[in-house]
């Protein structure tokens, strides 16, 4: 009931409305709040940036961040649930893992749950209310952190309007997707205000033995209030924004053996007929932003909070005690003898036995996260040559509390019932951070080469602290200091070329509960590009490479660890090369066409010979390279559009991944279970099509996974997954 | 230009210093933090624990793999003779029979002991060398019967096969089943025409079968004395623990392996063989008495297999007897006396307890389930201190199983 309230909510704000100018946000009101600013720095940034603006993110409604990111160069990505609830994201090879070590920023601010005690990103954004999407790498990235060793993505999320805007966005599709988007925003005199609500969901494309849901829904409401403290002499206002949003997904960790992939790729187990995750997230954020002639400052007050209750299937139990296989392990070999028994049971065409206990893990978790940041930039002029200064600080303090429960469970007639015993606490403990980041950089301008210099200070001090009776004594107090410096050059060779060159240090922290023996993530990166540019053409080509000193990977719940494990690899190699073109054809008659291709080359190494428990490297041989990381990936994005019509295609491909750094199987118990396996090869076109009814109504359509591909995206956490089958969805925009 | 060069220069200089000397971390932690990577300290102590190792060797561990190894070649002469003797048309088949499964009891009481030892190349490779000679709970009536019709072929090789099919729990089937018709219930899965061949014949065919399991079991009973004993067995590199070249930085390390292997009182002998059969733990018969899930339901051997277990803690904490050097002198000698009295009491206790029940296992927890449960409290009151007391005050480390254990 509480849902159809919120989303009817949704859809009322902009049924209240009745004006009608679509306005867009002041270009200066937008620069502070994306991270890139203008596109005049997009251009001479000495390092890799991508912009997706709000025209092109319209062109596809694309609710995945996957899907988005598509089109950008250096992203690789592992799919999981294929609507991408919880995408897993990396840069130029970093492990894309719950996006744990890239910055994930909302208007600029971290919005993971907790990115320092826990980085990985159980909670993500509503991408189908962003207005722009930027990606930050190279030595630019050390304005943000904690992690620097691979770069930052903010959602820009919609500004307060200078005059009245209002939209109502209604779509629907196939497995029972709907959409329901609307926003109200006006300004009068000095105040301004915006409000906005968003419901997505589905009824899921799997279908689960026995039936069950397998869909989600998601509500996103936000409202912002800004007040303008503008004189003749500075730009100034302060403004606040208030979050929350919830979802509920019918969502498992739970996948295939490769057989029953083959025979429907789409099924899903009766054991994970219970599986589901809750959440909640709220947020508020408080903002002052001022701007002179040489400088302007944006502070920034922050508080998200999130909850969550993920009830997932976790393994075998057995009264009886015994070796018992892993999830992992019985959808890799399910005929065996030691396995069939709990595969039977897994499928629900077997009852458990006092052996096959099926183990239900409630990972409850609360976070918050929350600080104070300064971004200032001073443009100067000493010693005769003109400056630009970007400093910046941050207080920040986030935690986690865990309180996981496990439940066992018999398979009764191919459904899941208690087996009588208690519900057990298995993890119960709290990291939490305090860390002040500091950076500073300063670009000198020399005729036509740009000069930069920075570095950034991370001074984190974390607790861990186990909270079960009578571990009082299982804490560690840790503290991190260390110092990353970056510098570039930026050389404007001619008005339509340039070329760059940097180098900045990389860094991941480990979360307060690993041992302070486990050293932190460190690398150095270094990237050296061309750029030419001109009117109706851009070329972008940079090379990278990552030398990793000590890299890092951290065993979550998804690889069947209870608390986050950190392993450590040494010596890694990242290299490889992005391209990206863009050209825009304008015909007759106000037709034009936009195409964008990207391609990344990424080779990965491993530069010594060694064994690991983690469950992606196991045995590994100098030379093999990191799990899922493509070595070739390529988009093409074509478009023809006119005044009224726009027809969009996006093809992109993605070369199979290895899911385990260890090649072969050994035949040693300690082997990793999916040695040798890869993942499919993965070809995708989307396309969209818009047609603008009068000014202010645009009807849109699209299909995605226009092919029906049926591909394994990922035979983890447990077994093989799809990809997200073929979607076709229509909707209608209606601007007031 | 030269400038720019200067500038450059500089920014790259400023940059290699900091690289340089960028990051540090420190910690503190309280004595329960359990991830460390640092090596296991040695307590503030006298105590020689090459001594205590010593006397876990040489009076503990091998005298029982080598008696087990004993069992077992006895075990084969029984069942050779007992399948001689199968044709035979007066009682020296059943009497022959009756010798065969008191070999059994012999080696298995011996196995049980063994069971709280499990350390070293009984542990190696995921439990390789244990499973084949026990592979309990790994076990599977129908696997064997599948084997006792395939071991009929000529290129049959049990060395080959799945720990389920082999080992003294094979054996326990094929000695003390009497019930000569296949156990396998999951369609395309029987033995072929099996249920319709003779009484004579299987019974023939499942006594060529335990022959060709006690073979396998003395092998590999001699596999595990050999990989124990002599200059180059896992006994020496146990004595030699904390030495140079050790593979054990320090002498608590591979003391701490044998304490995690005496875990096996909490985890399978409290739990599996005691508080699961009789409710405590969900059963097949939901969380009431269910002699099916005990042990040794063919036997009806689960309580001898619990005071043998019993009874192995009890050496391996006294380092064998009083006379030698174990646990006992350890938690002494660190001043611990209270807990190293009420350790062997409770231990002495517990056996007492056990060994005073009358009746077969499946008998007690039918008609006597309070009994099996006072059992079960009489050997918590042992596990309790194991893995509260006597591990903290010898500075040993649970087992990563034991750790999030919620008793």
């Amino acid at each position: 009931m509480h849902k159809h309230v919120t989303r009817l909510l949704a859809a009322a704000i902009a049924a209240a409305c009745h004006t009608s100018a679509l306005a867009e946000p002041a270009a200066a009101s937008v620069e502070h709040i994306s991270i890139i600013g203008s596109q005049q720095q997009l251009d001479t940034t000495a390092g890799s940036v991508s912009l997706i603006d709000e025209a092109a993110l319209e062109a596809y409604e694309f609710d995945d961040i996957a899907r988005v990111l598509a089109t950008v160069p250096g992203v690789n990505i592992r799919q999981e649930d294929g609507f991408g609830l919880r995408p897993n994201i990396g840069f130029r090879g970093v492990t894309p893992e719950r996006s744990k070590k890239i910055n994930i920023m909302e208007d600029g601010v971290l919005i993971g749950p907790a990115p320092y005690s826990a980085p990985a990103a159980y909670y993500f954004p509503m991408v189908s209310k962003m207005t722009a999407v930027e990606v930050t790498k190279g030595p630019s990235t050390i304005a943000y952190g904690p992690n620097t060793v691979a770069g930052a993505l903010n959602l820009v999320t919609r500004q307060v309007p200078t005059e009245q805007i209002a939209e109502i966005d209604i779509a629907g599709g196939t497995d029972g997707y709907y959409k329901s988007h609307a926003y109200y925003g006006n300004a009068v005199d000095k105040h301004g205000f915006l409000v906005e609500g968003i419901a997505v969901g589905s009824d899921g494309f799997k279908t689960l033995d026995n039936g069950g849901d397998t869909g989600f829904e998601k509500i996103d409401l936000m409202a912002k209030y800004k007040y303008d403290l503008s004189t003749a002499k500075f730009d100034q206002y302060i403004q606040i924004k208030g979050g929350y949003s919830e979802e509920t997904s019918h969502e498992t960790y739970l996948g295939l053996t490769d057989d029953d992939f083959a025979q429907d790729p789409y099924r899903r187990y009766a054991a994970s007929g219970r599986d589901k995750m809750d959440w909640e997230h709220n947020q508020l954020q408080l903002t002052h932003f001022i701007a002179g002639d040489r400088f302007d400052i944006t502070t920034r007050l922050y508080r998200n909070n999130f909850d969550r209750a993920w009830n997932k299937i976790d393994g075998f139990e057995s009264s009886l005690g015994g070796q018992i296989p892993t999830l992992q392990e019985i959808l890799t070999s399910p005929d065996t003898d030691r396995n069939a028994p709990y595969y039977a049971v897994l499928t629900g065409q077997a009852d458990s036995s006092v052996r096959e206990k099926i183990v239900l893990g409630n990972n409850a978790r609360e976070y918050y996260s929350q600080g104070l940041q300064i971004d200032a930039t001073l443009d100067l002029r000493f010693a005769g040559l003109s400056h630009q200064v970007d400093l910046g600080a941050r207080y920040h303090d986030d935690e986690i509390q865990r309180n996981h429960t496990a439940t066992n469970y018999f398979m009764r007639d191919g459904a899941l019932a208690l087996t009588g015993e208690p519900t057990v606490p298995t993890s119960t403990n709290t990291e939490q951070t305090d860390a002040v980041s500091v950076y500073a950089s300063d670009t000198i301008t020399l005729a036509d080469v740009l000069l930069t210099a920075g570095i950034r200070g991370e001074f984190i001090d974390g607790e861990y602290q186990n909270r079960a009776p009578g571990r009082e004594q299982d804490f560690q107090n840790k503290s991190t200091r260390i110092w990353l410096p970056a510098v570039s050059v930026f050389y404007q060779v001619t008005p339509k070329h340039a070329v760059f060159a940097g180098f900045h240090q990389g860094f991941v922290p480990t979360s307060p509960i690993q041992s302070a023996s486990i050293a932190v993530e460190q690398s150095d990166n270094f990237e050296a590009g061309w750029r030419f540019i001109q009117s109706d053409q851009r070329v972008e080509l940079i090379g990278f490479y990552n030398d990793y000193s000590n890299l890092i990977e951290s065993c979550s719940i998804s690889a069947g660890c209870d608390t986050d494990t950190t392993f450590q690899a040494g010596d890694v190699d990242v290299y490889g090369l992005e391209a990206a073109y863009q050209r825009q054809w304008n015909l007759t008659g106000g037709w034009r066409i936009p195409l964008n291709i990207t391609y990344t080359h990424t080779q990965s190494e491993f530069q010594q010979t060694f064994y690991s428990e983690f469950a992606q490297w196991g045995f590994v041989e100098q030379g093999a390279s990191v799990p899922y990381l493509a070595e070739n990936m390529f988009s093409v994005n074509i478009g023809l559009v006119g005044e009224k019509v726009d027809v969009n295609l996006l093809a992109s491909y993605s070369d199979s991944m290895p899911e385990s750094a260890q090649q072969t199987l050994t035949g040693d118990v300690r082997d990793s279970t999916l040695a040798g396996k890869e993942t499919d090869a993965l070809f995708n076109i989307d396309l969209s099509a818009g047609y603008q009814l009068t000014p202010a109504a645009r009807l849109y359509g699209k299909i995605t996974n226009l092919l029906d591909n049926e591909d394994i995206v990922s035979r983890r956490p447990y077994g093989a997954r799809p990809n997200l089958s073929r979607q076709m969805q229509v909707g209608v925009k209606y601007a007031f | 230009m030269k400038r720019m060069f200067v500038l450059s220069t500089v920014a790259l200089s400023l940059s290699g210093l900091l690289t340089g000397c960028g990051e540090s971390t420190s910690s503190d932690s309280g004595a329960q933090y359990g991830n460390s990577s640092d090596p296991a300290q040695p307590v503030d102590n006298n105590f020689n624990e090459s001594l205590l190792l010593a006397s876990l060797v040489d009076n503990v561990l091998l005298p029982t793999y080598n008696q087990f190894a004993n069992d077992a070649t006895a075990l084969q002469t029984t069942v050779n003779n007992y399948c001689d003797t199968l044709s035979a048309p007066d009682t020296s088949a059943s009497d022959a029979l009756s010798q065969a499964q008191d070999s059994w009891r012999g080696a298995m009481t011996t196995w049980q002991l063994a069971e709280v030892m499990q350390i070293g190349p009984l542990a190696e490779n995921g439990y390789a060398l244990r499973n084949k000679i026990y592979s309990w709970p790994n076990v599977s009536a129908c696997a064997i019967d599948q084997d006792v019709v395939l071991a009929e072929a000529d290129d049959y090789d049990l060395t080959t096969r799945t720990p389920s099919r082999r080992g003294l729990d094979a054996l326990e089937y094929t000695l003390f089943n009497t019930n000569l018709n296949h156990q396998c219930t999951v369609a395309g899965t029987a033995p072929e025409g099996w249920n319709n061949r003779t009484d004579q014949d299987r019974r023939e065919a499942r006594c060529a079968y335990s022959q060709r399991l006690t073979a396998d079991l003395v092998t590999n009973a001699q596999t595990l004395v050999s990989a124990f004993e002599g200059e180059q067995g896992y006994g020496q590199v146990l004595k030699n623990a904390g030495l140079p070249d050790s593979q054990f930085a320090v002498s608590l390390d591979a003391v701490n392996e044998i304490s995690d292997a005496v875990f096996y009182i909490t985890e399978v002998t409290k739990d599996a063989k005691i508080a699961t059969p009789v409710g405590i733990i969900a059963n097949d018969c939901g969380t009431s008495p269910c002699p099916q899930n005990a042990e040794s339901t063919y036997a009806d051997h689960s309580l001898q297999n619990i005071i043998a277990n019993l009874t192995a803690l009890r050496s391996v904490y006294l380092g064998g007897d009083d006379e030698n050097v174990g646990f006992n002198d350890f938690l002494n000698d660190v001043g611990d006396t209270e807990t190293a009295t009420r350790l062997l009491q409770d231990i002495d206790n517990a056996i007492a307890f056990a060994q005073s029940l009358n009746g077969p296992y499946s008998t007690l927890l039918t008609e006597q389930p309070d009994q099996v449960e006072q059992l079960h409290s009489e050997v918590k009151e042992v596990t309790d201190t194991v893995k509260t007391d006597f591990i903290q005050s010898l500075a040993l480390e649970l087992p990563a199983t034991s750790a999030g254990d919620n008793d």
